[in-house]
């Protein structure tokens, strides 16, 4: 290899290494580890606000919180086409952008929803009260159980 | 004095006015804006049917939608506690801010408009040949990139209208398999639609996309000329009498003043008649019913409705591949510069195929969508 195109494949690989590391560096410089948006942990309130065999819409949260025989559930109101809240409509739940539809318990009637509805973590804090956690998925029959 | 003053102008307009053919050809030549056309122009060139002026005519929207969104840029703050508020300032405070913004809206959807009928009219005339390839893939990024701005504008006015539209196209990238998380991720900032991506979508549309967009622009003009200018037919009648190629001055500038004068009325007109619409302030927890992204999205939305990943993304990033890789593969050069020619009778019913198949889509979505995405007959 000669002197002039060693110095060239120098030049070209430097600048290409160059590019390389600034496109790198871009993209993780546009995924920074921090969130400003709301937390995924919302506290709704005392107990007492979701009566035994109502499903309450708690807005705070985007959840339908479920009160039944075996205790408290939260099922997210958040479409799992592409994530409208949805709405009550007679026994299920409608969904007002793409015409998605869930019976009661959430599970897919109609509409190109790809899955039921996602239920999420609930639990109790120190003072009692309802905490939501919607990044923790749980089984639909999950419930927290009242004392 | 009058000396004095000649000498600034002499300095500024080399030639001075082209009174005559010879000062018409040197200042097409030196002056700065002229200069973007040939010096001399073919005469079928100069037939509105030609091109109807869709170039020209996107280029003076691009420019006045610069100037108008400079001005919003005065108001506009891009914070979610702040955003919607700032709309509501420039219906009703400032003077001239609901023209302006009205300016501004409907400026977008002409040139979103008129540049995909540029594309089409482009397309059906063969002009994407050799040896106008490589302009013909940055007409189409000047295409998506005039998309990418006007999805990115929509979010900004911060209204239920904006929110919901833009959640619902930032989950149709999260739809994509495998890398569409982390894309949803990078454009939102975060989990959901909220402050990092309203800034986001504020830097993109002000700063990033306009930066590039007008550099893809200065190569698109360059190359128009590079490229030998207009595509016209080999069948163009040769005129019989006259000169084979007129002076551009005053022959086509004339003829595109009377375009763009054409288009600031109707431009103006519009923007004092109607308002550009302004919904209620963003609100996570509910959703309109129906949410409906803007008339030029709604085929896409349409075709979400059926599948969010083939419909809302695969089929529009397939059309666009394959816009890119057609003058690599299509390279007959029969039937150029003619709308309908008999050598292009198979590619043009493709294209018009695929382009009505947008349109039904398009008009689906818009007028017989009711709430909950409902087929309805009639529009409410």
């Amino acid at each position: 290899m000669g002197r002039r195109s060693f110095l060239r494949a120098l030049g070209l690989s430097g600048a290409g290494v160059l590019l390389a590391q600034s496109a790198w560096a871009t993209l993780r410089f546009a995924r920074a580890p921090v969130s400003y948006g709301p937390p995924s942990k919302t506290t709704l309130g005392e107990r007492g606000r979701f009566p035994r065999g109502a499903v309450t819409y708690a807005e705070a949260a985007r959840v339908f919180v479920v009160h039944d025989d075996a205790g408290l559930g939260a099922m997210s109101a958040v479409c799992t086409h592409l994530g409208c809240t949805v709405r009550r409509d007679g026994e299920g739940f409608l969904c007002p952008c793409h015409g998605s539809r869930y019976n009661a318990k959430g599970e897919v009637t109609g509409g190109p929803a790809p899955r039921s509805l996602r239920y999420v973590q609930v639990e109790e804090d120190r003072r009692g009260r309802v905490v939501v956690d919607t990044d923790v998925e749980v089984d639909p029959d999950d419930r927290l159980k009242l004392g | 004095m009058r000396a004095f003053f000649q000498r600034i102008r002499d300095s500024v307009f080399r030639v001075g006015w082209p009174a005559d053919e010879r000062k018409a050809l040197l200042a097409m030549r030196s002056s700065f804006l002229l200069h973007l056309h040939a010096p001399k122009v073919r005469p079928a060139s100069l037939r509105l049917a030609a091109t109807w002026g869709l170039g020209l005519l996107s280029l003076f929207l691009y420019g006045s939608l610069v100037l108008t969104g400079v001005y919003l840029m005065f108001y506009y703050i891009p914070h979610p506690d702040a955003a919607w508020r700032s709309m509501g300032d420039l219906e009703f405070v400032v003077p001239y801010g609901v023209v302006t913004r009205n300016l501004h809206r409907w400026g977008a959807h002409a040139m979103v408009a008129i540049v995909l009928l540029h594309l089409g009219r482009v397309y059906l005339t063969g002009g994407y040949k050799a040896p106008r390839e490589a302009n013909w893939v940055a007409g189409v990024g000047l295409a998506v990139l005039t998309l990418g701005l006007s999805f990115t504008g929509y979010l900004l006015p911060w209204d239920q209208l904006a929110f919901w539209a833009v959640t619902v196209g930032s989950k149709m990238v999260a739809s994509v398999p495998v890398i569409g998380d982390a894309a949803a991720l990078l454009l939102l900032g975060d989990q959901t639609v909220g402050e990092a991506a309203l800034l986001r979508f504020y830097v993109l549309h002000c700063v990033v996309l306009p930066v590039a967009l007008t550099g893809i622009v200065a190569f698109h003009l360059y190359r128009v000329r590079k490229d030998g200018g207009l595509v016209t037919s080999e069948h163009a009648p040769e005129p019989t009498e006259g000169p084979r190629l007129w002076p551009a001055w005053p022959h086509l500038i004339y003829r595109e003043l009377a375009l763009l004068a054409g288009m600031v009325a109707l431009l103006l007109a519009a923007s004092m008649l109607f308002n550009a619409p302004l919904e209620p302030l963003a609100d996570p927890t509910r959703t309109p019913n129906p949410a409906k992204a803007p008339w030029y999205f709604l085929g896409i939305q349409e075709l979400a409705h059926y599948s969010a990943f083939w419909g809302g993304v695969f089929i529009p990033a397939a059309a666009i591949g394959a816009l890119i890789v057609l003058p690599y593969l299509d390279r007959r050069t029969a039937g150029l510069g003619r709308y309908w020619p008999p050598e292009r009778r198979w590619a043009n019913s493709v294209f018009l195929f695929f382009a009505a198949f947008f349109m039904v889509v398009t008009v689906v979505g818009t007028f017989f969508r009711g709430p909950a995405w409902a087929l309805m007959w009639w529009p409410p």
